[in-house]
């Protein structure tokens, strides 16, 4: 049987990186005395996928793994099992039986992420044109890559090939982006690269933070 | 607390940020209205070294299990975190509340290593505490260290204001409970540290002054205030079943050193190899029992999911209940997919068939420690193994299928001849020959011997606390004979650093004449001076000639057994005619036998358990 389980990564843990993350959970399961399944072999590991990695320093309520399972449980009594043994910036929000056969990473289709960003001396309107640029235009930006030969490549992007939903809002003083990217498997666009188009084009950043807010499937909604 | 958005901001350029943020399962948040004392156990090596030793664990649960007190921990911030702390004004906090070191009631350091010292100099410095105590005001923390090199405190006495001296579960208790009420009676740190004095196995450096001879020996210690005493006795924990072992421990989120559940089995040592200083100052031998260690196992593995269970102990195969304990914890945990490990065996007391139960999985690699190749050698340091008890074993290994075997050696020990570091070629090409003297039938796997010499060391409290350490000439000298000698597809060499040997028996033996070279080799930019990529030898060197320190003095000097030795002062509870009958014997190659086998008289059963030791069997 195998379990869809949805989780947050917060506070502290953004620091924690993706085969940490792994690692942790794996162990929470043994704390929770859940009965999982094991690969057979010489060194048997726990029978878990996860999604896309995240980038290290991003918050997020909308992490997915799967894992397999001997036991069959209610998905409320895991979640509540887990939720005992895990600290309170790692908590599971939801868990469901799996009735889709693809991988986590097949239908993740897009990712949702909000930005939560401080000014200096914002000109909103001038803000708004760069957002309607971003999505209908495109900004052209480029990143520096290992090609296969492990050779280090300066690559050209399109911001319009990758975001696909860009929305900016103040509250409370403070500066909130909503945005859609398109989830690839090379992660061509980071949701970094948004704040360094931003700050390129002449915005001054003081500091930001960035929320995902979930993964969602080709019709746009969350994975579950 | 620092300004966390500051800290926030520059985190994701430093490697492994998750060292700096806490956070881990298992770490004690307390409320600061809720404590009286903040205490910082600080250990002055990276995250990942300072998370994996035991004592951290036990000290930091034993703290926090006061309602009174708040233990945090702080570590070394690596050196790309140090730039980015000294370049944005970020001071060293603890992990926990992120409050800056400063504002704590206690920083605690843990000596591990000669090597961590300019470490523990430059925490403070990042913590805008002055080095030396006297230029610390009433309101700056309170700066107390202890850990094995506590045994010779005195190269970092201008720096540290109290020293613990042996096992500080009990102790460092008493000292919080004074300071509690010398707090509420309103706090002077002269009037603590004069009441602290008086509890054992606390040693407080500004209370004596030393004097020298002319030939730069020390003449005598004066006791400078009325408090202090003449003579300060560790402290042991009689009773290990009794005494406080932590339920849960904290649960690193990054890859440390040791990623696994550490049980201690037993402390102390009756082997007697007369360079290690562990096992003369640790003595006696307290052993727990397996219902005490099969309970710490379960809270232990339930409270993080670990998936390895390590039993560790200076000699863990001496253990006297082991096969009863692996037994009972593999029936447990067999099926749990939970391993067990045994770090610390000896050869000669190897049960193979638990071995091999615990490691039918993997095969990874077994790993011998003859530490002398000749056998005149091995009477000399009293490692007391025949070639029979080496090779014995090691075709044992071969025949149960393993095929990577690593060899543990020491060169520069006292009166080593070419012949005795030859030895170690020889050695190591007979377990080779262990290996193909064999039915081809038999012979599976592919033979690698990785051979490792380390350069002798001599420590204080041991047989050999008066020898001189070879040069480092002499070290080069041996290493590279050996490294062209030993040409084998099969079998590696390799050799520790002698710079960095040189350098630990410098203030391993060394006195309070060393701490101004310490602090300018600190100014210089020493630090992570065992990290061999970021340590500068020529730093050092600078430093000692700048400050007129004669660094061949502590290391390279042969001493009179009548010469006063700086930590004469500390009684481990051996006595100094037992070293001395004990340096006689290893300089005619005389062995003296297991302590269990016969009592030798070291001195501890008479001070500090009344008595003859538990183990003893003819007693």
């Amino acid at each position: 049987m195998s379990l869809i389980v949805k989780y947050t990564k917060t506070g502290n843990l953004k620091y924690i990186s993706h085969l940490d993350v792994l690692r942790f959970i794996q162990r929470a399961v043994k704390r929770a005395g859940i009965d999982a399944k094991y690969s057979e072999g010489f060194n048997p590991h726990m029978k878990t996928s996860f999604g896309f990695p995240l980038s290290l320093g991003i918050e997020s309520i909308g992490e997915y793994f799967e894992i397999e399972l001997n036991e069959d449980i209610k998905p409320d009594d895991f979640v509540n099992r887990m939720n005992v043994v895990m600290p309170k910036e790692m908590q599971i929000l939801k868990a469901a039986y799996s009735e889709d056969s693809r991988s986590l990473m097949a239908r993740s289709s897009y990712t949702e992420y909000l930005f939560n960003v401080e000014f200096v001396n914002l000109d909103f309107n001038k803000l708004n044109e760069l957002i309607k640029e971003i999505i209908e235009t495109g900004i052209v930006f480029s990143k520096q890559k290992k090609n296969k030969k492990n050779k280090i490549i300066t690559k050209e992007y399109n911001t319009k090939d990758f975001i696909t939903y860009l929305n900016a809002f103040e509250k409370t003083g403070k500066t909130v982006i909503e945005a859609i990217f398109i989830t690839t498997e090379t992660g061509s666009m980071k949701a970094d690269d948004l704040i360094k188009i931003i700050s390129d084009s002449g915005f001054n950043i003081d500091y930001y933070t960035i929320l995902k807010v979930d993964t969602l499937d080709e019709n746009r909604k969350s994975l579950l | 607390m620092i300004n966390i958005k500051k800290l926030d901001r520059e985190l994701l350029s430093v490697e492994k940020p998750a060292r700096y943020v806490g956070s881990e399962l298992n770490s004690v948040i307390k409320n600061k209205e809720d404590v009286s004392i903040r205490f910082a156990f600080a250990f002055p090596d990276v995250y990942e070294v300072g998370m994996s030793h035991t004592g951290l664990h036990i000290l930091y649960h034993l703290l926090n299990s006061k309602d009174n007190i708040w233990c945090e921990r702080v570590f070394a911030p690596w050196t790309d975190m140090e730039k980015v702390m000294r370049k944005n004004d970020i001071p060293l906090y603890g992990l926990e509340s992120k409050d800056e070191l400063k504002k704590f009631d206690f920083v605690g350091f843990t000596l591990q290593y000669e090597m961590s010292y300019t470490n523990v100099l430059n925490m403070l410095n990042l913590a805008d505490i002055p080095i030396r105590s006297k230029d610390r005001t009433e309101d700056m923390p309170i700066v107390i260290a202890g850990g094995p090199c506590a045994y010779n405190p005195e190269p970092l006495y201008e720096v540290v204001d109290l020293f613990t001296i042996g096992e500080s579960e009990e102790l460092i208790l008493e000292l919080m409970e004074l300071y509690e009420k010398e707090k509420i009676s309103g706090f002077n740190k002269l009037s603590f540290l004069e009441k602290a004095a008086h509890i054992e196995g606390v040693y407080v450096p500004r209370f004596y002054e030393e004097t020298y001879n002319d030939d730069g020996t020390i003449k005598e210690r004066k006791i400078l205030n009325s408090n202090a005493k003449e003579v300060i006795t560790k402290r042991i924990i009689k009773d290990l079943d009794k005494s406080f072992y932590p339920e849960k421990s904290i649960l690193p989120y990054i890859d440390v050193v040791h990623d696994r559940v550490v049980l201690e089995v037993f402390r102390g040592c009756t082997r007697g190899c007369r360079f290690c200083q562990a096992g003369m100052v640790y003595r006696p031998v307290r052993e727990k029992s397996p219902d005490t260690l099969v309970n710490q196992v379960e809270s232990l593995i339930n409270s993080t999911g670990h998936d390895e269970i390590s039993l560790t102990s200076l000699s863990t195969g001496d253990y006297s209940c082991l096969p009863d304990l692996t037994l009972q914890l593999l029936d447990k945990y067999e099926n749990k997919n939970v391993s067990i490990s045994l770090p610390s065996l000896r050869l000669d007391s190897m049960t193979f068939d638990i071995i091999e139960r615990l490691q039918e999985v993997r095969k990874s690699g077994l790993t011998f420690a003859p530490e002398a190749g000749t056998q005149r050698m091995r009477d000399v340091i009293n490692k007391n193994l025949t070639e029979e008890q080496i090779l014995g074993p090691v075709e044992t290994a071969f025949n149960l299928g393993w095929s990577t075997v690593k060899l543990y050696f020491m060169i520069g020990l006292p009166g080593e001849t070419m012949e005795d570091v030859m030895g170690i070629k020889e050695l190591s090409y007979k377990v080779k020959d262990k290996f193909f003297q064999r039915p081809k039938e038999e012979i599976k796997g592919n033979l690698k011997i990785n051979v490792s010499a380390s350069c002798f060391v001599p420590k204080p409290f041991t047989p050999f606390q008066w020898v001189k350490q070879d040069s480092m000439d002499e070290f080069y000298d041996k290493a590279k004979s050996l490294q062209k000698e030993i040409k084998d597809k099969k079998v590696s060499f390799s050799y520790h650093e002698p710079k960095l040997s040189y350098l630990e028996a410098v203030f391993a033996r060394g006195d309070r004449r060393l701490s101004d070279a310490l602090i300018k080799a600190f100014e210089k930019g020493c630090r992570f001076d065992g990290w061999y990529d970021v340590f500068d030898f020529n730093k050092w060197m600078e430093a000692f000639e700048e400050t007129d320190t004669v660094p061949d003095f502590f290391a390279k000097r042969e001493r009179e057994l009548t010469e006063v030795l700086p930590w004469d002062f500390i009684d481990t509870g051996i006595t100094k005619k037992f070293l001395i009958s004990e340096y006689n014997n290893a300089m005619k190659a005389l062995t003296t036998s297991d302590c269990r086998q016969q009592c030798y008289n070291c001195g501890v059963n008479h001070k500090l358990i009344g008595g003859a030791c538990p183990h003893v069997i003819n007693s």
